[in-house]
């Protein structure tokens, strides 16, 4: 008998259990996939279609941003990433004449690789100072594509971008992008894709490390863990990722501009993590969907849509702080008495895993 | 040939020297016992072979290779590993998973592998399981795997620290007090270990520690430093008789000596 | 270029600079004091700048009045959102940041509802203009210069000069030695918003009568701050002095020659790539 034999039928078990989670999940994530694509055939009002298609998009956004944001760097420049897979993969395929299904991973590799080279000198900043660069980065874009019309379309940005290229999946016919549906399922495969490489970021081995580094960074140095390139990885990992969700923003939409990118979008998406709560892996999820929702009541009055958002994020961090996604526990907390989760409060993480 | 050596090393606070000139030589395989009155800077010596401080002045030399100015790191990547004094764990964490992150540049990954999770990853992390289950049961601590580490017993949580150590594959290893706060059986129980990981690893042991007692039984050298300067070396029957030790020990540990 | 732009255009850049630093001083002495971001920095200087707009064009009254009113007000309003909202959260650093930004966008969005999306005139105060080296230089703008100066002389002295300055940099210092010493948390944070989100109120007040006034005024204002007190060394008040001035020359030599968006793209690279060779900021030390 092996000696991992061994240790199956001995002590580890609940370590073992995690392993077995992780092996299935990704059954768990194909079933997602599949439960959500059935939603636009059976309920086919366009405008619903829409607000899930804008939800799937910004958990893309937003997941990626909490990651960056759990390594410790108070990203304030995730509107620069999103912003550079809009703009490249429509000029990719308007000007190179590519395919979109070629475009749209390149999209993500060009904001991966610029994370990568402006990762590295950044990086070492430490918080605020990181924020005002990142943020720097992004308007100094915004500038870039509003001064250049050609090729970025000056302030008015670029119109008429195509959707993209229509495919034949074998079994299912072709899909040409006429429908809303077609879109949908597109933006779920992403949202799910992502959410996949995050799970996996976060609970596998190397989310073992980035949690470790978390846990104690003198000890992890210590150890031999080089934090930066970790911090490096992850920041180009979720910004490649950020700049897809850009860039089937932009084929969607059919049209962008440098307003579509500003910080303001970045401070969207830190409203969501922060009133989802940043510690939970569901956090980012359960933020962008509650607030989109709740945001759809206000759509067209953005000013109101803003006042409801803040308040929401100002009574979170008041009396809240781990988020919506710790409600439950919260309620549970009031009815029960502490006593008995306060155990649990530390280690959101666990109790979720 | 020694496998680490310190030339002249020296480490300012301001106006303190916390280390002066301080020249030493460890070889490789050997128990050295590195001990001084308190605020003797022993940890600061730990700290500058580390690179968690850089020192003032002298060469750490590894191997025949220089370490000033290598970071944290790149120096644990060469193999030299420490403990802290107070004891320093990934407190949430499982025992088992303190060890796994151990195992962090093991295995080459392939990025797109591990994301994607498929079978060879798996393979992996049976593996590491495996090879983790191993030192936890070499330090005695395999009852307590799936146990958070901030929850087991301080004595255990030492033994854990050198665990984690162990499984960074610290040639070199550099306890930082490792019997403090523990009763007497604990500490015998810490003493045979240490042993125990020179005999089956061939570590190198540096050992920072007041229990003098100790540090006579387990070093085959023993260097005292008080203020900094190195103020003698030897065998543990020498130092026993050192005029300077006795008298750096006096109305501390005198009795103990 | 000839003599005369030239001084219109350092006029321009001092003034702007003097705006820019009452802005940064605020902010860089309450991230000195207590180690935190005041993101909603900006929505105070919208703030001033709307509460001059009323007493001075709805209400008539003389724009001196007005200063010291302005002040107080805001600077009652930034103590009373220090007691109530980041007093409960006074040791969590990010959970801080992120209030000063929510705080930011509800009142900047509240400002659109409540006082409408159509910019504010205020009539100047000073009207008419003086000659200078052959170039003509309004009089407003000659005030900003004036009453930024006085202000900033007066932050100097207060802070160098005064017990309550000398407690406040003791705190800023060391505040578990400040504390022992029996000077209050709490006062020093009290104090701390009422100068900071004063010295908003003060720069939206100056710049009332010469820019346009809008609810967006303000998330303008923060991130210029940012940039200014990153790029002159966080908590270093001569640093954001210094940079402020920096920054008011760049944009106002930048615009004169090369147009707006050029300008605010080369500040931007230029903080970026500043901070990239040195990350301390022009005058910041290496914090802990
Ligand atoms: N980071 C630091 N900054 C300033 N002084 C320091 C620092 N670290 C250590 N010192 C001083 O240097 C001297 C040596 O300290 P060190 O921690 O190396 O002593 P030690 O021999 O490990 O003592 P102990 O037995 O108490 O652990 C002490 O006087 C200490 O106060
Ligand atoms: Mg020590």
């Amino acid at each position: 008998m092996t000696k991992a034999a061994a240790c199956h039928n001995g002590l580890p078990s609940a370590y073992l259990q995690k392993l077995n989670r992780q092996k299935r999940a990704p059954y768990g994530f194909l079933g997602i996939f599949f439960l959500l694509s059935m939603v636009p055939f059976i309920c086919r009002n366009d405008y619903y279609v829409h607000v899930m298609i804008a939800i799937f998009y910004t958990v893309i956004y937003t997941s990626t941003y909490r990651f960056i944001l759990r390594t410790g760097q108070f990203h304030f420049g995730a509107h620069a990433f999103i912003g550079i897979g809009a703009y490249a993969s429509v000029l990719l395929v308007t000007r190179a004449g590519w395919s979109f299904w070629a475009a749209m991973p390149a999209a993500g590799i060009i904001a991966a690789v610029c994370a990568l080279i402006v990762g590295f000198p950044i990086l070492r900043l430490k918080g605020i100072y990181f924020a005002i660069i990142t943020w720097g980065l992004g308007d100094t874009l915004r500038f870039v594509y509003m001064r250049f019309k050609n090729p970025f379309g000056g302030a008015l940005g670029i119109f008429s971008i195509p959707g993209p290229n229509p495919i034949t999946i074998p079994g299912v016919g072709v899909i040409d992008f006429s429908q809303k549906s077609h879109y949908y399922i597109l933006a779920l495969a992403l949202m799910m894709l992502t959410l996949y490489v995050l799970y996996r970021l976060e609970r596998s081995r190397i989310g073992l490390v980035f949690g470790a580094i978390r846990e104690g960074d003198q000890l992890a140095r210590a150890i031999g863990i080089n934090i930066m390139n970790y911090k490096v990885l992850a920041f180009a990992v979720c910004s490649g990722l950020a700049a897809m969700g850009g860039s089937f923003y932009a084929h969607y939409t059919y049209y962008i501009s440098p307003q579509d990118f500003t910080v303001l979008l970045t401070i969207y998406l830190a409203i969501y993590t922060v009133v989802g709560g940043q510690d939970s892996y569901f956090g980012a999820i359960v933020g962008t969907v509650v607030l989109s929702l709740a945001g759809e009541i206000f759509a067209g009055y953005s000013h109101y849509q803003l006042i409801m958002y803040s308040t929401f994020m100002i009574v979170v961090l008041l009396f809240l702080p781990q988020g919506l996604v710790s409600f439950p526990r919260y309620i549970a907390r009031l009815f029960v008495g502490n006593s008995a989760n306060e155990v649990k409060g530390k280690g959101n993480e666990s109790a979720l895993t | 040939m020694s496998q680490l050596s310190l030339k002249g090393v020296s480490k300012y606070f301001g106006g303190l020297a916390a280390i002066q000139n301080l020249d030493f030589e460890v070889k490789e395989g050997e128990i050295r016992g590195l001990i001084g009155p308190n605020g003797a800077g022993k940890t600061t010596v730990f700290n500058v072979i580390t690179g968690e401080l850089s020192p003032n002045a002298g060469e750490i030399l590894y191997a025949g290779r220089l370490l000033n100015g290598l970071k944290t790191h790149q120096v644990a990547k060469l193999g030299i590993v420490r403990t802290y004094q107070l004891v320093t764990l990934f407190s949430g964490y499982s025992a088992l998973e303190n060890i796994l992150v151990g195992f962090h540049s093991e295995s080459r990954f392939s990025l797109l592998d591990l994301i994607l999770g498929g079978r060879r990853s798996r393979a992996t992390d049976i593996a590491q399981l495996d090879k983790a289950m191993e030192i936890l049961a070499f330090m005695g601590l395999s009852a307590f795997a799936d146990a958070q580490a901030e929850n087991l017993p301080h004595g255990l949580q030492r033994k854990l620290g050198v665990a984690i150590a162990l499984a960074a594959r610290a040639k070199v290893l550099l306890l930082d007090e490792p019997l403090t706060g523990m009763n007497p059986s604990e500490a015998q129980d810490m003493i045979e270990t240490i042993r125990q990981i020179r005999k089956e690893y061939g570590t190198t042991i540096i050992l920072v520690e007041h229990n003098l007692q100790a540090v006579m039984e387990l070093c085959e050298k023993i260097t005292v430093i008080n203020f900094g300067q190195k103020i003698a070396e030897g065998e543990p029957g020498q130092i026993k008789r050192d005029e300077k030790v006795i008298e750096a020990y006096i109305g501390k540990n005198a009795h103990a000596t | 270029m000839e003599l005369h732009e030239l001084v219109q255009n350092v006029v321009n850049a001092i003034s702007i600079g003097s705006i820019y630093a009452l802005l940064a001083l605020g902010l860089t002495l309450l991230f000195s004091i207590m180690d935190i971001l005041f993101f909603a920095h900006g929505a105070m200087y919208m703030l001033g700048a709307y509460a001059t707009y009323y007493f001075c064009t709805k209400f008539g009254w003389n724009y001196f009045v007005a200063i010291p009113l302005v002040i107080l007000l805001i600077g009652t309003f930034g103590t009373l959102i220090e007691k109530g909202l980041f007093r409960p959260i006074r040791n969590d650093h990010v959970a801080i940041i992120f209030l000063g930004i929510a705080l930011n966008w509800f009142l900047e969005s509240a400002g659109f509802i409540v006082f409408g999306l159509r910019p504010k005139p205020v009539a100047s105060a000073f009207p008419g203009k003086l000659q200078f080296l052959g170039s003509t230089i309004s009089w407003e703008r000659a005030v900003v210069v004036i009453i930024g100066m006085i202000a900033v002389f007066s932050l100097y002295f207060f802070l160098m000069r005064s017990r309550l300055g000398l407690g406040l940099r003791a705190f800023a210092e060391d505040p578990e030695a400040a504390e022992l010493q029996g000077i209050s948390n709490d006062h020093v944070c009290s104090l701390g918003f009422f100068i900071g989100c004063g010295l908003a109120a003060l720069a939206g007040l100056l710049v009332a009568p010469i820019f346009i006034i809008t609810p967006a005024m303000g998330s303008h204002a923060v991130l210029i701050s940012l940039l200014v007190i990153g790029l002159g060394g966080l908590g270093s008040i001569p640093g954001a002095l210094l940079s402020a001035f920096i920054i008011g020359s760049i944009e106002s030599f930048g615009t004169a020659y090369l147009g707006a968006n050029i300008t605010w793209g080369l500040i931007f690279i230029f903080v970026v790539v500043f901070l990239t060779i040195r990350p301390t900021g022009i005058l910041g030390v290496e914090r802990e």
